[in-house]
């Protein structure tokens, strides 16, 4: 009997014993199948791989750092329209037309319907859904559309993941921001900085897991990508705007335009707020792909006699009280007729007036009978002031600019006498502005700059900021007086369009012919203008310089810089100005207090508190640190109470004695739409407070 | 001992019960937690590498959310678009003209 039972038991233990024996030997020969036997036999490339790590493009953000250039993930869209069942289709093609109507808003859900409709009957496995990429939280809305969110195999929504650079702003400062394709070429900062933006790709082994995972081998070499470093710009982005909004609609005023720019840079750094540059399209619209700024030297015209103005007093020829005669508006010299603008000339004038009403007769008999008998003394001057001097910017595409000298073949009878009002001299717009920067200045030339640093997560890494050009391009004497006469210009010359009594503004007009082949005028009597504004302001304490030029086409007219470019220039300066109280004096308040119990709206306190935090009233209430709250009155001259206002979810909030910013931005950021009438606080509401109410209903305020 | 003896005793356990085995089943015992220890962390940082690739892939994924949000929101945000909003919406609310005051105030 015991035998008999041992050798069940062996028999039980063979049979196991041997069963795993079995297996053991199949899954030998399993893997040697795979390995050796099958045609697509797992490699360890299969499993193993070194996988490059893409580094993050860094971002070129505004002087406030918001950004103006950024890559963000993205999401691309197609659906295979194969994998769907007939029945899934039916049900729930009419609700996902009107979801992607909805969400992308660029076709109505009958033609979304329409599209997907043809996309099956085509058997299309890779149609393209939206007409743009969509980031995450779009994409998990799309997740959650009928049909779609049957998932891959059953909905045939496919997502395929990228990276796209987008300027949050639109066009703004799209000439400045540039763009570099994949195979580097480009323009603007994009390419200037490619080397900094594009960071360093990062390396590591990975393996695959279970699930298809891949998944870094422990131990095994790598190194992590190195991100872009960010870019801070100069750019203000409401100086920017008002720059390219300004200068738009100013050259959308005549078809004879072809393009302009307009600068405007801070006055002690040279930091450049803000930058438009308009060339026009063939469309009749006008875009910023045409680096006219700094990328376009040409003859500046009246603006220059700046230049010549201050050569003329730092050389003691002349004070602003010395008499020159603008004559009957036409003088000839060197085998040329200089004319003036104002029909029967100038006659006996100051130095000062010659400037203000802009005397190209004047300034030239001045310059040619200062430095007649030694031209190059003035173009040693002109050299001294840095005028011509190359800006070394520190982003791409400055264009030459020059002075035509004595020893240059070139160089004519009446070359000086053109270089009194602008002429015989090639400059871009932003050399100009640098020079009447520096006039506002006191004297100090700042080299004009667009980076401010470079950084890496908000903190600075690399620091660019201001340069000095030159301490002083002339003495604080001829500065008073140059100053005086630009001032003069807008007060009782020809930029009297720019005269603001609430803040003053300082410049000169400028107004060239452009030479086409070396002719001002064509055959048939066409011409092409550059109408120009320089000056900076407030005059008194200048914060900003400007500069606004206008360049047309071919023309019969007249376009002069006094009412073409100095209106452009106005409406800049005043959209600056109206964001800048500190120009103004402040009020003062002569010892009156606010009345102890002043009617406060009710609003969220923060972190800041209210205004009421900071009144110097007998009794004050404290608000800093809460949330949203009301004040009620104090009663017989008591300190005003300070309540809080409660918030429930899905419960409409008391927003009675607020004013329609904060009750907007309650009750939205609660979930509700709001619809209003009337202005002043509310006073009403309908759904009453307190009453429950479902997000995305409908809240009406009567404000009074 | 033959060739054929020693398949057996290795196939059939007997080798188990030999006193070199005996003598040291502390420390094939140590041996064996060592390795299911081993096997336990090389899971456990497995799975903390996937939660890791995981949440890296999120946060590229939120950080898509924020910027697209931030970006529609700067968009909309600027004087243009939002002088357009007001025209369309035929409201007569206009941009200033002048500067707010500043007001000194003596503290109390």
């Amino acid at each position: 009997m015991e035998g008999n039972g041992t050798d069940k038991i062996f028999m039980r233990f063979s049979f196991v014993y041997f069963s795993f024996l079995l297996l053991g030997a199949l899954a030998i020969f399993g893997i040697i199948r795979e390995q050796f036997l099958t045609k697509d036999r797992i490699t360890t490339d299969d499993i193993y791989k070194e996988q490059v790590i893409e580094p993050t493009r860094g971002s070129i953000l505004a002087c406030d750092g918001s950004p103006l250039a950024v890559s963000i993930p993205v999401f691309e869209l197609r659906w295979d329209s194969f994998v769907v069942a007939d029945s899934s289709f039916a049900a729930g093609i009419d609700s996902l037309s009107r979801c992607l109507s909805g969400l992308f808003g660029d076709k109505t859900p009958r033609q979304y319907r329409k599209e997907l409709t043809a996309a099956r009957a085509d058997t299309n496995r890779y149609k393209r859904i939206g007409s743009r990429n969509v980031d995450f939280g779009e994409l998990e809305k799309i997740k959650s559309f009928p049909i779609f969110r049957l998932g891959q195999f059953k909905g045939g929504l496919r997502v395929i993941q990228g990276s796209e650079r987008i300027n949050p702003y639109g066009t703004l400062a799209n000439r400045t921001i540039g763009s570099v394709n994949a195979v580097g070429q480009g323009a603007g900062i994009e390419l200037t900085y490619n080397f900094k933006l594009s960071g360093k790709e990062g390396m590591q082994t990975v393996h695959r897991a279970l699930g298809d995972e891949w998944l870094p081998v422990n131990g095994a070499p790598a190194y992590p990508a190195e991100d872009g470093v960010d870019i801070r710009t100069t750019i203000d982005v409401r100086i920017q705007e008002a720059a390219e909004t300004e200068l738009r609609a100013q050259l959308a005023m005549s078809d004879v335009f072809e393009g302009g720019t307009a600068i405007i840079m801070d006055v002690s750094t040279g930091a450049v707020r803000g930058i438009a540059n308009m060339f026009k399209r063939k469309d009749g619209t006008f875009d910023e792909t045409y680096n006219y700024a700094f990328g376009h030297a040409t003859e500046p015209g009246s603006t220059l006699k700046l230049a010549a103005l201050i050569s003329l007093i730092e050389d003691g020829y002349v004070t602003l009280d010395t008499e020159v005669d603008g004559g009957n508006g036409e003088w000839r010299y060197g085998g040329i007729r200089i004319t003036d603008t104002h029909r029967g000339g100038y006659g006996k004038m100051t130095a000062k007036t010659a400037f203000e009403k802009s005397s190209n007769i004047a300034f030239a008999k001045m310059i040619t009978g200062a430095y007649e008998n030694d031209p190059a003394a003035y173009i040693s001057r002109l050299h001294n002031m840095k005028l011509v001097e190359k800006l070394n910017l520190d982003i791409g595409g400055e264009a030459y600019s020059y002075i035509i000298s004595p020893s240059d073949n070139t160089w004519s009878a009446s070359t000086l006498a053109s270089l009194g009002y602008g002429y015989a001299i090639m400059l871009t717009p932003l050399h100009i502005l640098t020079f009447y920067n520096a006039v506002a200045n006191g004297g100090k030339m700042m080299r004009p700059y667009f980076i401010e640093d470079f950084e890496r997560d908000g903190i600075p890494v690399e620091t660019a900021g201001p340069t000095v050009v030159s301490g002083s391009i002339c003495s604080r004497s001829t500065l008073r007086d140059v100053q005086e006469a630009l001032r003069g210009v807008v007060v009782d010359g020809t930029a009297k369009i720019c005269n603001d009594p609430r803040y003053a503004i300082a410049g000169k007009t400028g107004t060239a012919r452009v030479a086409v082949n070396g002719r001002y005028e064509d055959e048939h009597g066409y011409r092409r203008y550059q109408a120009s504004f320089a000056g900076y302001f407030p005059a008194d304490s200048p914060k900003y310089s400007c500069i606004v030029v206008l360049y047309t086409g071919p023309t019969r007219g007249n376009f002069y810089g006094a009412t073409w470019a100095a209106p452009v220039f106005k409406r800049i300066a005043d959209k600056i100005y109206t964001a800048h109280p500190e120009w103004n004096p402040a009020l003062s308040s002569a010892g009156a207090s606010p009345a102890d119990n002043p009617s406060i709206a009710a609003g969220l306190a923060g972190e800041s508190g209210m205004p009421v935090d900071y009144m110097p009233m007998k009794h004050r209430p404290r608000t800093k640190g809460m949330g949203w709250i009301r004040i009620e009155e104090g009663k017989e001259g008591g300190i005003p109470a300070v309540s809080s206002i409660e918030l429930e979810q899905g419960v409409v909030p008391d927003v009675s004695g607020m004013g329609l910013k904060d009750a907007l931005y309650l009750l939205e950021n609660e979930g509700y739409r709001v619809r209003y009438s009337g202005a002043g606080r509310v006073t009403a509401q309908t759904p009453a407070a307190g009453t429950s109410l479902g997000k995305g209903e409908m809240i009406t305020l009567t404000l009074k | 001992m033959s060739k054929k003896r020693v398949i057996e005793n290795i196939l059939g356990g007997q080798v188990l019960a030999k006193s070199s085995f005996t003598k040291h089943w502390r420390f094939i015992l140590y041996i064996f937690v060592l390795v299911i220890l081993y096997i336990s962390i090389h899971f456990g940082i497995r799975n903390t590498m996937q939660r890791m690739a995981r949440n890296d892939e999120t946060l590229r994924n939120l950080r898509s959310e924020y910027m697209g949000k931030y970006t529609r929101l700067l968009h909309t945000g600027k004087r243009g678009e939002i002088e357009q909003l007001l025209e369309n919406n035929s409201l007569d609310l206009v941009a200033p003209v002048t500067p707010p005051v500043i007001i000194d105030m003596e503290e109390n």
